[in-house]
Formats: structure tokens, C-alpha cells, sequence
């Protein structure tokens, strides 16, 4: 079994240092220095999987990310430093993980499968932290309910909180639609969390 | 407007409530394997020994087909 360590959650914000070593890192690996690929995937690897994993889910969250780091290395000498790296990435690895979503085949989503979910009795915790860890794990599966594209902004926003430029960039689409599909994609949620039991505490 | 990701702009409290269920999820953090890095510059590495090679003979191929043309497809021509 391998070891498992856990990524950082915390999203950092782009620094200009951190972009002039990305570029100089990017420049260093066109140049054949598989050390400074090493380095950016380090840097990267993180943001890269959380992003994977909250659209792919976590069992092939690892294989996306590899993906979209190996496209990313292949195609580095067309990487021309007009968004920042990070950016570029992420739209790589957002376009690995719909294309690993339109191979696998659709899964139903049973509505009662949703809200069906029991706290493994081997792993019970204090109460609070197990409803919490149950909470999170409903709003995934809701997540993974989702149409791709609206669970793509949701995650890029509200989970990651990556600005409205960003995801633009890494979605490749004008900034007017990312706001409306985002729009779009908190009513559906919203409409998925009123359509069963549980109590989300939503107003009216 | 503010685009600070903390504040979102105008939501209604049904989408602010929506907004703050998301950062919950943000708590969570999926594993990663310890190998991810060594196996990803290892694969990187075995691509490129393929890759290069093929490139440069295929940039080879291509020369040649092209002196290739530049000889004898001229050479036609003026017999014509």
C-alpha cells in the first residue's frame, strides 16, 4: 500500500516571486533540467490534485493530475508566459479531467443514495467532528452530481476561491459566462440540497 | 465590485448559504501518494528518451524528403 500524505487546503494566492521562479523553472525545463520539472510539480502538485479530485473524485485524482502534468511537460515550449503558469496548468488539468469524465461511462445518481451515507464504524470520532466529516462527505457526492461544467466553477470558486480571472483563464471562457454559469451552478446545487431530507439550514 | 473570493458578491442568503456549505468542503484534502513526484519525473523522463529520438528522425525524414523533391521534382519539371 502506498503512503498517503495529505495536500494543503489552503489556496494561495499568486505572488509575483512565485511567478518570475515558475517562469524561470519553465525556462530551465524547456532547456531539458528534469530537477526544475521536479520542482514545479512539487510546487504545484497540491492545487493540481485538490482541483482533480473535486471534479474526477479521489480514486482518480492521482492518475488525472499525472495526466495533466505530462501534457503539461510535453507542451511547456508553447507555455508563453501571457497567464501566469499556475493558470495555464490548471486549464490543462481542468481539460484532463473532462476528458477522463467523457471516457468513463455515466453513473446514475440515485437521490436516495445521496443522503444514505453511515460513518464507518471502525473510524468513529466525537460526535461533532464525525457530523462534520459526514456533512463534507454529502456535499461531495452532491457535488459529484453536478453537471461537469457548473461543478468545475463551484469547485474553482467556492471550494478553491480562485478570483473570476482566474477561472476564466483556466476554463477558457469569457468572464461574463463564467459569472452566469456560476449563477447557475449555486441554484442547481441549492435545488439539489432542497430535494432531500437532510437539513442544510437553507433560507427561503 | 469586490473579487475577493471571502466576499461574494451579491448572493442571495440561499446562495450565501450555498457558498459557505462549499468552504466546508474545503477542509477536506485528498491524499496523495509519496511517490506521485518520483513517478511522474520518471515517466516524464522514459517519454522524453521516446520522444526525442523520434522527433529528430522524423525532422530527418522530412529534410530528406524535401532535398529529395528539391533534386529530382525540379529536375522534372525542366525535362518537361
Amino acid at each position: 500500500m502506498s503512503v498517503l500524505g495529505s495536500v494543503s487546503s489552503t489556496h494561495t494566492p499568486l505572488d509575483d516571486d512565485r511567478v518570475d521562479d515558475d517562469d524561470l523553472l519553465v525556462a530551465s525545463v524547456t532547456r531539458g533540467d528534469l530537477a526544475a520539472f521536479e520542482r514545479l510539480v512539487e510546487r504545484h502538485r497540491d492545487v493540481v490534485v485538490r482541483v482533480a479530485a473535486r471534479i474526477v473524485g479521489d480514486d482518480e485524482a492521482e492518475d488525472v493530475s499525472q495526466d495533466a502534468f505530462l501534457r503539461a511537460f510535453h507542451r511547456l515550449e508553447r507555455f508563453r508566459g501571457d497567464a501566469p503558469f499556475r493558470s495555464w496548468l490548471l486549464r490543462i488539468t481542468h481539460n484532463a479531467a473532462l476528458d477522463h469524465l467523457a471516457r468513463r461511462r455515466p453513473e446514475p445518481v440515485d437521490p436516495t443514495e445521496l443522503d444514505s451515507s453511515e460513518p464507518d464504524s471502525a473510524e468513529r470520532a466525537p460526535a461533532e467532528r464525525l457530523e462534520v466529516r459526514e456533512r463534507i462527505e454529502r456535499l461531495e457526492r452532491k457535488l459529484h452530481g453536478l453537471a461537469p461544467a457548473h461543478r468545475t466553477v463551484l469547485v474553482l470558486r467556492d471550494v478553491e476561491g480562485f478570483s473570476y480571472e482566474e477561472i476564466a483563464a483556466i476554463t477558457e471562457s469569457p468572464l461574463g459566462s463564467v459569472k452566469g454559469r456560476l449563477h447557475r451552478a449555486r441554484r442547481e446545487f441549492i435545488d439539489m440540497l432542497r430535494a432531500n431530507t437532510y437539513d442544510w439550514e437553507l433560507p427561503l | 465590485m469586490s473579487d475577493d473570493p471571502s466576499v461574494p458578491p451579491d448572493l442571495d442568503p440561499a446562495e450565501r448559504r450555498a457558498a459557505d456549505l462549499l468552504s466546508l468542503v474545503a477542509q477536506r484534502t485528498p491524499s496523495v501518494s509519496e511517490r506521485f513526484t518520483t513517478e511522474l519525473v520518471a515517466r516524464a523522463r522514459t517519454q522524453k528518451a521516446i520522444t526525442v529520438p523520434f522527433a529528430v528522425l522524423g525532422n530527418f525524414l522530412s529534410s530528406l524528403a524535401g532535398a529529395l523533391y528539391a533534386a529530382f521534382g525540379t529536375r522534372q519539371r525542366g525535362q518537361r
